[in-house]
């Protein structure tokens, strides 16, 4: 039977996830809160899971659910509580119910038949009453140890499950021909989209559809104009011709043009506006469209802590918080595992046993924390606990025992260094490796995954107070948050959440150890590494400030000098043209609003490659070599009459990194240059007291000033003119054109870079 | 081809009639296969593009470097009217060298397929020249040289010639140069 392209199985897949998912979340809220309210919803989500395996004639679930109805009707009643063994009992057949929706409708009956003593037994179980005894045990018998197993055909082997973090897979099939199905989708996928979003995409775009046809009302104002237009041609014909025409007729005529011109500018400024807006809430509710609420990546982690407490004897409650945060499903997606990972981490590690607790004089009841929200345009995930915290002296020993560092290195280092040796591969602080977590794979897998998708991961704890997993993720990644900075005079976007942070940095904040250019941020001693040589990029014109962007590589903080620090922007991200093969360093592309192009760089790749030449030395930004260019400013003396081409050239050239005298005229300009010491001049021709010839030529007669690069600027454009300035000894001629592009500047650079290499 | 010198000033029924009979004669093809360009200026070489593997010419748009990529031809990535190109120097790519210091183009002509178009940077674009085949001279050896295989023949101009630009031979080295 087929239903719009669903079929009746379909519809029971969806019914029992869903209704899985809700009985297995209320059972756990049951059980904490003992709250008969709570029991109603579980009991119509077992009588829905029964009608709709009844449609489909899945019997055995039929069955199954009829009974945890039954046990729910007799919770609800008051006439049985709930105990922690009931709960177990039930959450076992919720797990069947989860199962039975991934079995493909051809192998309902094989399934039906592997599960049947399993699900007699618990049938049976429903029926009997609980074992008193264990329900008020503050200390729970960890799973399948001491729980009670009532007679159970089947209870060999079936043995409880170990507590799971996802529903087994289903088992393997009795017949070879009981294949397991596949995913039921195949082809095109279907995702869940928000109603609300929908309409709205709807909506907006019902509205740039009548805007687009608002467009149609512009064309008749412009034939409107045009009538108006013939009008006036008429009129000045008629006059031509003779007639005569009242000046009146004619401003009059001119009058209605010309409003109507104005009207037509205000209806295309209007629509220019509305259509921007609408293009901008268009784009911003797609986007919204592929977000989800946290929720959906906590589904899981209530009864994991619940299970995983219970098999460890502890007591831990669940904090959830955030859970309407909206995130990007593809991160939605990345982030269940890490944080099953985290919420694992912290009970088996993170917290301690109740006697333990006690003896700390904190309550017997630990609380784990799973929580989101958007931060700084960025998506922050917590998973925190309030148990023992991290021994740093332990992990100090751990690291030394490892051999990965040095014992004078390891007393010196901060905690954040320390602490970021946790997501080494392989590195465990667990003493014994359990069942539970500490396998090996470990917080290094969480990491690369949040890297993966752009983000980072750092770790807050507090001896005896606990430990927090802080993620800061990408909130889509289709759009990604990103610092535009420049590098050898082009923009590049850096990825917000890979980043530690940007300074500007004046030159006396640059030092030299052991040959190396380091710079203080924050108390720590960054090395540096120039970013345009990482890029292999030629270096720019000095300039007096420089922006460093701190990055976090294998335990070490580094800091990569751009030319400086442009904005944050959303940047919508796009494949590098793909002729380019990959290009090193590059993740992708990004046209900003303005239709300009910015690279998209990898930072991890950036990073790492910075480390490894930094540890080679083989960078020539961070040999001492290179402190001439980084460290001194070049000056540039600019001798001009003219007030406005005087100001337009010094912020020019200050906004390039140099540092700028000015001289009013060729006489001022002389003594300036007997003041004080010059990287180049750049001088106008004609100026009163003493012209730009004259000065050059006396520059050129004055031995200490000889080689000095001199540009000439001038409106005037005659070869005669140019031949003129150079004869009288200036190294380039130019005209003021050059200053609508970058000519001058590149000039400049040029000269001043050739005139450092002769000297 | 009428002759604008001798259109009568006042058309009379007849010159009418006559200019309509001139318009109905089915045109005699002098030359076929008419060869139809794109005209541009590097310095003081002409460069004829063949007109329909050109996509569009634009103003000279500032192109973004790509790092690691050394190839003195290849000057970048740029986003002409919303499409991404790659900016190659067309006369690097030739082996000739005319740029005057950090001197930039004006002109861009762009060619290639949506999707994956080049942008080269030329001086000036005149405009279009239609040639008969017939006419395009094989190149001569010293020619055809320094343009490392892509003049596939010499379009005649009034001062001159131009060389035609063999359009596949320039982008499949284009394709080397963005990889180097």
């Amino acid at each position: 039977m087929s239903l719009g392209g669903f079929s009746m199985f379909d519809l029971y897949r969806q019914e029992a996830e869903q209704h899985g998912r809700a009985l297995s979340d209320g059972l756990v809220s049951l059980e904490s809160a003992s709250d008969r309210a709570l029991v109603e919803p579980l009991m119509r989500a077992a009588h829905s899971v029964k009608g709709a395996a009844r449609i489909v004639g899945f019997d055995a679930l039929v069955k199954l659910a009829h009974a945890m109805e039954d046990c729910l009707v007799r919770i609800q009643k008051g006439t049985e509580s709930i105990s922690a063994e009931r709960t177990d009992q039930l959450l076992q057949g919720v797990d069947l119910i989860v199962q039975s929706a991934a079995v493909a409708e051809s192998d309902v009956a094989a399934w039906s038949a592997q599960q049947d003593a399993k699900i007699d037994s618990l049938v049976k179980q429903y029926e009997q009453a609980p074992a008193p005894a264990a329900a008020a045990a503050t200390v729970v018998p960890p799973l399948g140890m001491a729980a009670p197993e009532p007679a159970a055909v089947a209870a060999p082997s079936q043995p409880v499950p170990a507590p799971p973090t996802a529903p087994p897979p289903p088992p393997p099939p009795t017949t070879p021909t009981a294949a397991p199905a596949p995913a039921p989708t195949s082809g095109d996928v279907s995702v869940m989209v928000r109603t609300r979003s929908l309409d709205r995409l709807m909506r907006l775009s019902s509205e740039s559809l009548v805007e687009s046809r608002r467009l149609e009302g512009v064309q008749q104002r412009l034939r409107a104009i045009r009538r108006g237009e013939r009008m006036l041609e008429d009129l000045f014909d008629r006059r031509r011709a003779g007639a005569a025409v009242a000046d009146d007729d004619l401003n009059a005529a001119h009058q209605r043009v010309r409003a109507e011109v104005a009207q037509l500018d205000a209806d295309l400024q209007a629509h220019l506006r509305r259509s921007e807006e609408l293009g901008s809430a268009l784009h911003h509710e797609a986007i919204q469209s592929r977000m989800r609420p946290f929720a959906d990546a906590c589904v899981t982690v209530p009864r994991t802590v619940r299970d995983l407490a219970r098999s460890l004897g502890k007591e831990v409650t669940i904090r959830l918080g955030g859970q309407a945060v909206s995130v990007d499903r593809d991160i939605l997606r990345k982030l269940e595992a890490p944080l099953t990972h985290l919420v694992r981490n912290a009970i088996d590690h993170g917290i301690e046993s109740p006697t333990d607790r006690g003896a700390t004089g904190k309550s017997a009841q630990a609380t784990v924390r799973v929580s989101a929200s958007h931060q700084a345009g960025m998506l922050l995930v917590e998973v925190g606990d309030d148990g023992r915290g991290i021994d740093l002296d332990r992990l100090r020993a751990k690291i030394l025992e490892k051999k990965l560092s040095t014992a004078e290195l390891v007393a010196r280092m901060g905690d954040r260094e320390l602490l970021d040796f946790l997501f080494l591969p392989g590195f465990s602080t667990a003493s014994a490796l359990t069942d539970i977590s500490g396998r090996g794979v470990g917080l290094d897998v969480v990491q690369s995954t949040v890297h993966e998708v752009g983000g980072s991961v750092e770790v807050i704890t507090a001896m005896g107070r606990g430990t927090t997993f802080r993620m800061r993720l990408p909130v889509t990644l289709s759009v990604v948050r990103a610092a535009i900075v420049s590098i050898g005079g082009e923009p590049y976007a850096l990825p917000l959440a890979r980043m530690e942070r940007i300074d500007r940095l004046g030159q006396s904040d640059l030092t030299h150890v052991e040959g190396r250019l380091v710079a203080h941020i924050q108390e720590e001693l960054v090395g540096l590494v120039r970013a345009d040589s990482l890029l292999a990029l030629p270096e720019p014109p000095p300039s007096g400030s420089i922006a460093v962007v701190s990055l976090r590589v294998r335990q070490k903080t580094l800091g990569l000098i751009v030319d400086g620090f442009l904005g944050e922007e959303d940047i919508v991200v796009s494949p590098l043209d793909e002729r380019f093969g990959s290009v090193p360093q590059v993740a992708a592309m990004s046209v900003r609003q303005d239709g300009g192009l910015v690279l998209i760089l990898d930072l991890d790749a950036l990073g790492i490659d910075a480390a490894r030449q930094l540890d080679e030395g083989s960078l020539r930004g961070a040999a001492a070599g290179s402190e001439r260019s980084t460290v001194r400013r070049r000056r540039v003396l600019v001798v001009e009459d003219s007030l406005t081409v005087r100001e337009v050239e010094r912020q020019m050239l200050t906004r390039a990194g140099y540092e700028v005298d000015v001289a009013v005229d060729g006489l001022d300009g002389w003594n300036a240059l007997q003041r004080s010491t010059y990287d180049l001049v750049l001088s106008d021709v004609d100026m009163p007291r003493m012209n730009g010839l004259d000065l050059v030529r006396r520059i050129r007669a004055d031995r200490r000033l000889a080689q000095m690069p001199i540009v000439m600027v001038s409106y005037k454009d005659r070869d005669e003119d140019r031949r003129a300035g150079l004869e009288a000894g200036a190294t380039a001629y130019m005209t003021k054109a050059a200053f609508h592009d970058r000519t001058l500047l590149d000039t400049v650079a040029d000269l001043i870079e050739s005139s450092v290499q002769e000297s | 081809m009428i002759d604008p010198a001798r259109v009568p000033a006042a058309l009379d029924p007849q010159a009418l009639q006559e200019n309509a009979d001139a318009f109905a004669r089915p045109v005699q093809l002098q030359r076929k296969q008419d060869v139809h360009v794109v005209l541009a200026r590097i310095g003081s070489s002409w460069i004829a593009f063949p007109a329909a593997r050109v996509l569009r010419v634009t103003a000279a748009a500032a192109p973004h470097r790509v790092p690691h990529r050394k190839h003195r031809a290849l000057r970048g990535l740029a986003n002409i009217d919303g499409e991404i190109a790659a900016v190659i120097d067309f006369a690097s790519i030739c082996g000739f060298e005319w740029s005057p210091a950090g001197g930039t183009k004006a002109r861009m002509v762009v060619l290639g397929e949506r999707g994956a178009a080049w942008a080269f940077e030329v001086d000036e674009v005149p405009g279009t020249l239609a040639v008969s085949n017939e006419d395009v001279a094989v190149a001569p050896v010293t020619v055809s040289a320094p343009h490392a295989g892509f003049t596939s023949g010499l379009v005649p101009m009034e001062h001159g010639a131009a060389g035609l630009v063999d359009v596949d031979a320039l982008l499949t080295a284009c394709e080397g140069v963005v990889r180097s």
